[in-house]
Protein backbone atom coordinates (compact mmCIF):
# COMPACT_ATOMS: atom_id res chain seq x y z
CA UNK A 1 0.00 0.00 0.00
CA UNK A 2 2.61 2.09 1.11
CA UNK A 3 4.68 1.71 -2.17
CA UNK A 4 1.71 2.81 -4.22
CA UNK A 5 1.12 5.90 -3.08
CA UNK A 6 5.17 6.58 -2.71
CA UNK A 7 4.83 5.73 -6.91
CA UNK A 8 1.62 7.76 -7.38
CA UNK A 9 2.91 11.01 -5.48
CA UNK A 10 6.04 10.70 -7.36
CA UNK A 11 4.19 9.97 -10.78
CA UNK A 12 1.45 12.85 -9.76
CA UNK A 13 3.97 15.62 -9.19
CA UNK A 14 5.74 14.32 -12.39
CA UNK A 15 2.87 15.21 -14.72
CA UNK A 16 2.17 18.49 -12.93
CA UNK A 17 5.70 18.88 -13.86
CA UNK A 18 5.04 18.16 -18.00
CA UNK A 19 2.24 19.88 -17.76
CA UNK A 20 4.06 23.26 -16.24
CA UNK A 21 7.14 22.94 -18.37
CA UNK A 22 4.71 22.44 -21.66
CA UNK A 23 3.20 26.08 -19.97
CA UNK A 24 6.43 27.11 -19.58
CA UNK A 25 7.97 26.74 -22.92
CA UNK A 26 4.84 28.15 -24.64
CA UNK A 27 5.26 31.56 -22.12
CA UNK A 28 8.80 31.75 -22.89
CA UNK A 29 8.56 31.04 -26.50
CA UNK A 30 5.79 32.95 -27.87
CA UNK A 31 4.83 35.57 -25.64
CA UNK A 32 5.61 38.28 -27.97
CA UNK A 33 8.57 40.19 -26.53
CA UNK A 34 12.20 40.29 -27.75
CA UNK A 35 15.55 41.30 -26.21
CA UNK A 36 16.12 42.59 -29.38
CA UNK A 37 15.02 45.84 -30.00
CA UNK A 38 16.57 49.24 -31.07
CA UNK A 39 15.89 52.85 -30.25
CA UNK A 40 16.03 54.35 -33.86
CA UNK A 41 15.65 58.24 -34.97
CA UNK A 42 15.11 60.21 -38.35
CA UNK A 43 19.03 61.03 -39.53
CA UNK A 44 19.20 63.74 -41.21
CA UNK A 45 22.53 63.98 -43.35
CA UNK A 46 23.89 67.32 -44.05
CA UNK A 47 26.02 67.90 -47.34
CA UNK A 48 26.88 71.25 -49.02
CA UNK A 49 25.50 71.94 -52.27
CA UNK A 50 28.51 74.19 -52.92
CA UNK A 51 32.27 72.97 -52.96
CA UNK A 52 34.56 74.93 -51.09
CA UNK A 53 37.11 75.37 -48.14
CA UNK A 54 34.89 75.53 -44.44
CA UNK A 55 35.33 79.24 -43.77
CA UNK A 56 33.17 79.63 -40.70
CA UNK A 57 31.86 76.32 -38.73
CA UNK A 58 29.41 77.38 -36.13
CA UNK A 59 28.23 74.36 -35.08
CA UNK A 60 29.58 72.34 -32.93
CA UNK A 61 29.36 68.41 -31.41
CA UNK A 62 26.32 67.42 -30.44
CA UNK A 63 24.71 70.73 -30.67
CA UNK A 64 21.07 70.92 -30.28
CA UNK A 65 20.34 73.06 -33.46
CA UNK A 66 17.16 74.54 -34.29
CA UNK A 67 15.77 74.77 -38.44
CA UNK A 68 17.52 77.50 -40.10
CA UNK A 69 20.55 78.15 -37.62
CA UNK A 70 23.62 78.22 -39.41
CA UNK A 71 25.90 74.98 -39.53
CA UNK A 72 29.19 76.28 -41.30
CA UNK A 73 29.99 78.09 -44.00
CA UNK A 74 31.85 77.65 -47.66
CA UNK A 75 34.23 79.75 -48.50
CA UNK A 76 31.83 82.44 -50.52
CA UNK A 77 34.15 84.63 -52.35
CA UNK A 78 34.28 82.73 -56.36
CA UNK A 79 30.60 82.48 -55.60
CA UNK A 80 30.02 85.88 -55.40
CA UNK A 81 32.55 86.94 -58.67
CA UNK A 82 29.64 84.92 -60.28
CA UNK A 83 27.21 86.10 -59.44
CA UNK A 84 28.70 89.90 -60.54
CA UNK A 85 30.02 87.95 -63.38
CA UNK A 86 26.41 87.22 -63.95
CA UNK A 87 25.11 90.32 -63.76
CA UNK A 88 27.63 92.00 -65.91
CA UNK A 89 26.56 89.66 -68.39
CA UNK A 90 22.91 90.09 -67.87
CA UNK A 91 23.30 94.14 -68.22
CA UNK A 92 25.62 92.84 -71.59
CA UNK A 93 22.62 90.96 -72.57
CA UNK A 94 20.04 93.61 -71.42
CA UNK A 95 22.09 95.94 -73.97
CA UNK A 96 22.32 93.88 -76.97
CA UNK A 97 18.48 93.53 -76.68
CA UNK A 98 17.80 96.87 -76.57
CA UNK A 99 20.36 97.72 -79.68
CA UNK A 100 18.23 94.76 -81.48
CA UNK A 101 14.98 95.92 -80.53
CA UNK A 102 15.93 99.23 -81.55
CA UNK A 103 16.89 98.69 -85.04
CA UNK A 104 13.98 96.25 -85.56
CA UNK A 105 11.27 99.13 -84.75
CA UNK A 106 13.05 101.31 -87.13
CA UNK A 107 13.64 98.82 -90.09
CA UNK A 108 10.16 97.64 -89.51
CA UNK A 109 8.79 101.34 -89.78
CA UNK A 110 10.77 101.54 -92.92
CA UNK A 111 8.52 101.37 -96.67
CA UNK A 112 9.52 98.25 -98.18
CA UNK A 113 11.11 100.44 -101.38
CA UNK A 114 13.84 101.23 -98.85
CA UNK A 115 14.19 97.83 -96.79
CA UNK A 116 13.55 94.18 -98.11
CA UNK A 117 11.28 92.36 -96.60
CA UNK A 118 14.20 89.74 -95.80
CA UNK A 119 16.01 92.08 -94.30
CA UNK A 120 13.12 93.37 -91.99
CA UNK A 121 12.40 89.50 -90.94
CA UNK A 122 16.34 89.18 -90.11
CA UNK A 123 15.90 92.19 -87.58
CA UNK A 124 12.80 90.97 -85.95
CA UNK A 125 14.38 87.61 -85.57
CA UNK A 126 17.86 89.17 -84.13
CA UNK A 127 16.01 90.92 -81.53
CA UNK A 128 14.19 87.84 -80.19
CA UNK A 129 17.90 85.94 -80.43
CA UNK A 130 18.86 89.24 -78.23
CA UNK A 131 15.44 88.57 -75.92
CA UNK A 132 16.32 84.91 -75.12
CA UNK A 133 20.03 85.65 -74.51
CA UNK A 134 19.09 88.28 -71.51
CA UNK A 135 16.35 85.75 -70.38
CA UNK A 136 19.26 82.82 -70.21
CA UNK A 137 21.95 85.46 -68.99
CA UNK A 138 18.85 86.39 -66.07
CA UNK A 139 18.20 82.47 -65.17
CA UNK A 140 22.26 82.04 -64.66
CA UNK A 141 22.39 85.26 -62.57
CA UNK A 142 19.47 83.35 -60.31
CA UNK A 143 21.66 80.07 -60.79
CA UNK A 144 24.41 82.25 -59.13
CA UNK A 145 22.54 83.70 -57.00
CA UNK A 146 21.32 80.37 -55.52
CA UNK A 147 24.75 78.80 -55.15
CA UNK A 148 25.87 81.99 -53.12
CA UNK A 149 22.98 81.48 -51.10
CA UNK A 150 23.78 77.63 -50.53
CA UNK A 151 27.23 78.03 -49.19
CA UNK A 152 25.83 78.83 -46.16
CA UNK A 153 24.85 75.55 -44.96
CA UNK A 154 21.87 75.66 -42.61
CA UNK A 155 19.80 73.02 -40.50
CA UNK A 156 17.19 71.39 -42.43
CA UNK A 157 14.99 70.84 -39.23
CA UNK A 158 15.19 70.78 -35.29
CA UNK A 159 17.89 68.55 -33.76
CA UNK A 160 20.93 67.82 -32.70
CA UNK A 161 24.31 67.25 -34.16
CA UNK A 162 26.06 63.56 -34.24
CA UNK A 163 29.26 63.22 -35.36
CA UNK A 164 30.75 66.24 -36.32
CA UNK A 165 34.47 65.83 -37.69
CA UNK A 166 33.98 68.61 -40.13
CA UNK A 167 36.82 71.46 -38.71
CA UNK A 168 37.56 74.69 -40.20
CA UNK A 169 39.47 75.37 -43.78
CA UNK A 170 38.63 71.38 -44.76
CA UNK A 171 37.91 71.10 -48.33
CA UNK A 172 34.30 69.96 -48.50
CA UNK A 173 32.39 69.05 -51.93
CA UNK A 174 29.13 69.64 -53.07
CA UNK A 175 27.09 66.64 -52.63
CA UNK A 176 29.47 64.78 -49.81
CA UNK A 177 27.53 64.43 -46.45
CA UNK A 178 29.62 66.01 -43.72
CA UNK A 179 27.44 65.83 -40.82
CA UNK A 180 24.22 63.99 -39.48
CA UNK A 181 21.09 65.42 -37.51
CA UNK A 182 19.20 63.72 -35.21
CA UNK A 183 15.70 65.21 -35.79
CA UNK A 184 14.33 65.95 -32.31
CA UNK A 185 11.55 64.01 -31.09
CA UNK A 186 11.60 61.62 -33.68
CA UNK A 187 12.50 58.29 -31.49
CA UNK A 188 11.03 55.23 -31.98
CA UNK A 189 11.77 51.48 -31.56
CA UNK A 190 12.64 49.16 -33.87
CA UNK A 191 11.87 45.48 -32.37
CA UNK A 192 13.43 42.20 -33.95
CA UNK A 193 10.44 39.85 -33.37
CA UNK A 194 11.15 36.08 -34.22
CA UNK A 195 8.90 35.00 -37.00
CA UNK A 196 7.02 33.08 -34.62
CA UNK A 197 5.78 35.52 -32.54
CA UNK A 198 4.62 37.86 -35.75
CA UNK A 199 1.34 36.10 -35.79
CA UNK A 200 0.61 37.27 -32.43
CA UNK A 201 1.20 40.86 -32.87
CA UNK A 202 -1.12 43.21 -34.67
CA UNK A 203 -0.69 47.14 -35.47
CA UNK A 204 -1.78 49.19 -32.38
CA UNK A 205 -1.22 46.76 -30.22
CA UNK A 206 0.10 47.82 -26.62
CA UNK A 207 3.91 47.96 -25.97
CA UNK A 208 6.12 48.08 -23.04
CA UNK A 209 9.81 49.37 -23.57
CA UNK A 210 12.54 49.25 -21.22
CA UNK A 211 15.93 50.72 -21.91
CA UNK A 212 18.52 48.99 -20.56
CA UNK A 213 20.00 51.57 -19.07
CA UNK A 214 17.17 52.77 -15.99
CA UNK A 215 14.30 50.64 -14.76
CA UNK A 216 12.08 53.07 -16.55
CA UNK A 217 9.08 52.01 -17.69
CA UNK A 218 8.09 53.06 -21.38
CA UNK A 219 4.61 52.69 -22.87
CA UNK A 220 4.55 52.54 -27.06
CA UNK A 221 2.33 50.96 -29.44
CA UNK A 222 3.18 49.11 -32.52
CA UNK A 223 2.73 51.38 -35.81
CA UNK A 224 3.65 48.80 -38.08
CA UNK A 225 5.17 45.49 -39.04
CA UNK A 226 8.52 44.78 -41.58
CA UNK A 227 7.00 43.31 -45.21
CA UNK A 228 10.33 41.76 -46.29
CA UNK A 229 13.85 41.00 -44.60
CA UNK A 230 16.62 39.49 -47.42
CA UNK A 231 16.56 36.21 -48.39
CA UNK A 232 19.82 34.91 -49.43
CA UNK A 233 18.36 32.47 -51.75
CA UNK A 234 17.60 34.99 -53.94
CA UNK A 235 21.04 36.32 -54.60
CA UNK A 236 21.80 36.17 -58.64
CA UNK A 237 24.72 34.69 -60.52
CA UNK A 238 26.30 36.03 -63.70
CA UNK A 239 23.54 34.88 -65.67
CA UNK A 240 21.16 36.28 -62.86
CA UNK A 241 19.86 32.53 -61.80
CA UNK A 242 19.04 32.63 -58.07
CA UNK A 243 21.97 30.78 -56.05
CA UNK A 244 19.87 28.42 -54.26
CA UNK A 245 21.48 26.92 -50.96
CA UNK A 246 21.54 23.13 -51.51
CA UNK A 247 22.58 22.60 -47.52
CA UNK A 248 20.11 22.93 -45.02
CA UNK A 249 20.76 22.32 -41.59
CA UNK A 250 19.39 20.18 -38.93
CA UNK A 251 18.48 23.26 -36.57
CA UNK A 252 18.02 26.45 -37.64
CA UNK A 253 17.05 29.60 -35.97
CA UNK A 254 13.63 31.15 -36.49
CA UNK A 255 14.24 34.33 -38.53
CA UNK A 256 13.55 38.18 -37.17
CA UNK A 257 11.22 40.40 -38.64
CA UNK A 258 11.24 44.12 -37.46
CA UNK A 259 8.53 45.99 -35.62
CA UNK A 260 8.35 49.64 -35.92
CA UNK A 261 7.12 50.96 -32.51
CA UNK A 262 6.01 54.61 -31.40
CA UNK A 263 6.88 55.56 -28.04
CA UNK A 264 3.66 57.29 -26.75
CA UNK A 265 5.62 58.99 -24.02
CA UNK A 266 8.98 59.48 -22.90
CA UNK A 267 9.11 59.89 -18.80
CA UNK A 268 10.97 62.76 -17.36
CA UNK A 269 14.82 61.36 -17.02
CA UNK A 270 14.69 59.24 -19.92
CA UNK A 271 17.71 60.34 -22.41
CA UNK A 272 17.02 58.66 -25.83
CA UNK A 273 20.31 58.10 -27.92
CA UNK A 274 19.23 56.55 -31.38
CA UNK A 275 21.37 52.90 -31.30
CA UNK A 276 20.08 51.93 -27.28
CA UNK A 277 18.88 48.71 -26.08
CA UNK A 278 15.56 48.05 -25.13
CA UNK A 279 13.10 44.92 -24.04
CA UNK A 280 10.27 45.06 -25.86
CA UNK A 281 7.11 43.19 -25.02
CA UNK A 282 3.29 43.93 -26.61
CA UNK A 283 0.72 43.82 -23.70
CA UNK A 284 -2.01 43.53 -25.50
CA UNK A 285 -2.46 41.06 -28.40
CA UNK A 286 -5.50 40.44 -28.69
CA UNK A 287 -6.99 43.58 -29.53
CA UNK A 288 -7.27 43.82 -33.60
CA UNK A 289 -6.64 47.02 -35.59
CA UNK A 290 -9.68 48.01 -37.72
CA UNK A 291 -8.22 46.81 -40.91
CA UNK A 292 -5.15 49.29 -41.59
CA UNK A 293 -3.18 47.35 -42.58
CA UNK A 294 0.61 47.89 -43.05
CA UNK A 295 0.31 51.29 -43.30
CA UNK A 296 2.81 53.19 -41.03
CA UNK A 297 0.92 56.75 -39.48
CA UNK A 298 2.73 59.84 -40.38
CA UNK A 299 5.38 60.56 -37.48
CA UNK A 300 6.79 57.94 -35.47
CA UNK A 301 7.62 59.92 -32.54
CA UNK A 302 5.04 60.86 -29.07
CA UNK A 303 2.77 63.70 -28.95
CA UNK A 304 3.78 66.31 -26.56
CA UNK A 305 7.83 66.18 -26.51
CA UNK A 306 7.62 66.13 -30.48
CA UNK A 307 9.21 69.32 -31.54
CA UNK A 308 7.46 71.03 -34.53
CA UNK A 309 9.68 71.32 -37.48
CA UNK A 310 8.48 74.51 -39.58
CA UNK A 311 9.58 72.94 -43.29
CA UNK A 312 7.78 69.50 -42.60
CA UNK A 313 3.68 69.80 -42.25
CA UNK A 314 1.97 68.76 -38.86
CA UNK A 315 0.70 65.84 -39.57
CA UNK A 316 4.18 64.30 -40.04
CA UNK A 317 5.48 65.27 -36.94
CA UNK A 318 2.61 65.79 -35.30
CA UNK A 319 0.71 64.08 -32.54
CA UNK A 320 0.03 60.17 -33.32
CA UNK A 321 -3.35 59.47 -33.94
CA UNK A 322 -4.63 56.77 -31.39
CA UNK A 323 -6.93 54.44 -32.56
CA UNK A 324 -9.00 53.40 -29.99
CA UNK A 325 -11.13 50.22 -30.73
CA UNK B 1 7.18 42.16 -15.06
CA UNK B 2 10.48 40.90 -15.44
CA UNK B 3 9.97 38.96 -19.08
CA UNK B 4 12.70 41.28 -19.68
CA UNK B 5 16.43 41.26 -20.70
CA UNK B 6 18.08 42.23 -17.33
CA UNK B 7 21.39 43.79 -16.54
CA UNK B 8 24.20 43.26 -14.21
CA UNK B 9 27.11 45.51 -14.45
CA UNK B 10 26.51 46.27 -17.69
CA UNK B 11 26.16 42.21 -19.05
CA UNK B 12 22.88 41.55 -20.23
CA UNK B 13 21.88 38.60 -19.79
CA UNK B 14 18.40 36.44 -20.27
CA UNK B 15 15.69 36.48 -17.54
CA UNK B 16 15.46 32.66 -17.75
CA UNK B 17 18.85 32.54 -16.56
CA UNK B 18 18.08 34.34 -13.30
CA UNK B 19 14.74 32.45 -13.03
CA UNK B 20 16.82 28.76 -13.18
CA UNK B 21 18.92 30.24 -10.95
CA UNK B 22 16.24 31.33 -8.32
CA UNK B 23 14.49 28.01 -8.91
CA UNK B 24 17.81 25.79 -8.46
CA UNK B 25 18.21 27.37 -4.88
CA UNK B 26 14.35 27.08 -3.94
CA UNK B 27 13.98 23.75 -5.24
CA UNK B 28 17.35 22.93 -3.04
CA UNK B 29 15.97 24.47 -0.04
CA UNK B 30 12.65 22.56 -0.45
CA UNK B 31 14.71 19.26 -0.74
CA UNK B 32 16.54 19.62 2.25
CA UNK B 33 13.61 20.90 4.34
CA UNK B 34 12.16 17.67 2.95
CA UNK B 35 14.60 15.75 4.30
CA UNK B 36 15.04 17.24 7.54
CA UNK B 37 11.06 16.29 7.97
CA UNK B 38 11.76 12.79 6.61
CA UNK B 39 9.02 13.31 4.15
CA UNK B 40 11.53 11.69 1.09
CA UNK B 41 9.73 8.25 2.44
CA UNK B 42 7.16 9.00 0.41
CA UNK B 43 9.42 9.59 -2.46
CA UNK B 44 9.40 6.80 -4.89
CA UNK B 45 12.28 7.53 -7.88
CA UNK B 46 14.69 10.75 -5.88
CA UNK B 47 15.91 11.57 -9.74
CA UNK B 48 12.41 11.93 -11.30
CA UNK B 49 10.99 13.49 -7.84
CA UNK B 50 13.95 16.18 -8.28
CA UNK B 51 13.60 17.41 -11.86
CA UNK B 52 9.68 17.36 -11.36
CA UNK B 53 9.80 19.72 -8.15
CA UNK B 54 12.71 22.11 -9.99
CA UNK B 55 10.33 22.46 -13.39
CA UNK B 56 7.56 23.36 -10.76
CA UNK B 57 9.32 25.71 -9.07
CA UNK B 58 10.75 27.08 -12.43
CA UNK B 59 7.46 27.27 -14.07
CA UNK B 60 5.59 29.35 -9.95
CA UNK B 61 9.09 31.29 -10.43
CA UNK B 62 7.96 32.81 -13.97
CA UNK B 63 4.74 32.76 -13.33
CA UNK B 64 5.04 35.47 -10.14
CA UNK B 65 7.71 37.27 -12.15
CA UNK B 66 5.05 37.99 -14.54
CA UNK B 67 1.56 38.36 -12.65
CA UNK B 68 2.99 39.57 -9.19
CA UNK B 69 6.12 41.28 -9.66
Amino acid sequence: MRTIIRVFITLVLAAIAIALGVWLWQYYMYTPWTRDARVRADIVTIAPDVSGWVMDLDAHDNQQVKAGDILFTVNHERYEAAVRQAEATLANREYSYQLSENEYERRRNLGSNAISSEDRQTAKLNAQIARAQRDLAQAQLDSARIDLDRSVVKAPVDGSVINLQLRRGNYVSQGNAQMSIVRDGSFYITAYFEETKIPSIDIHDEASIWLMGGDQQMQGHVVSIGRGIANTNTTPDGQLLPQVQQTFTWVRLSQRIPVDIAIDHIPDGVYLSSGMTASVRIDDQHRKDEGIDGVRPQGMGNAGEQARDPDIPPAATGDVERQDP
Amino acid sequence: MLLRELTIGGVFISPMLLFALVSLVISALLRTMMHKAGLTRWVWQEAWFDVSLFVIVLAVVTYLSSHVL
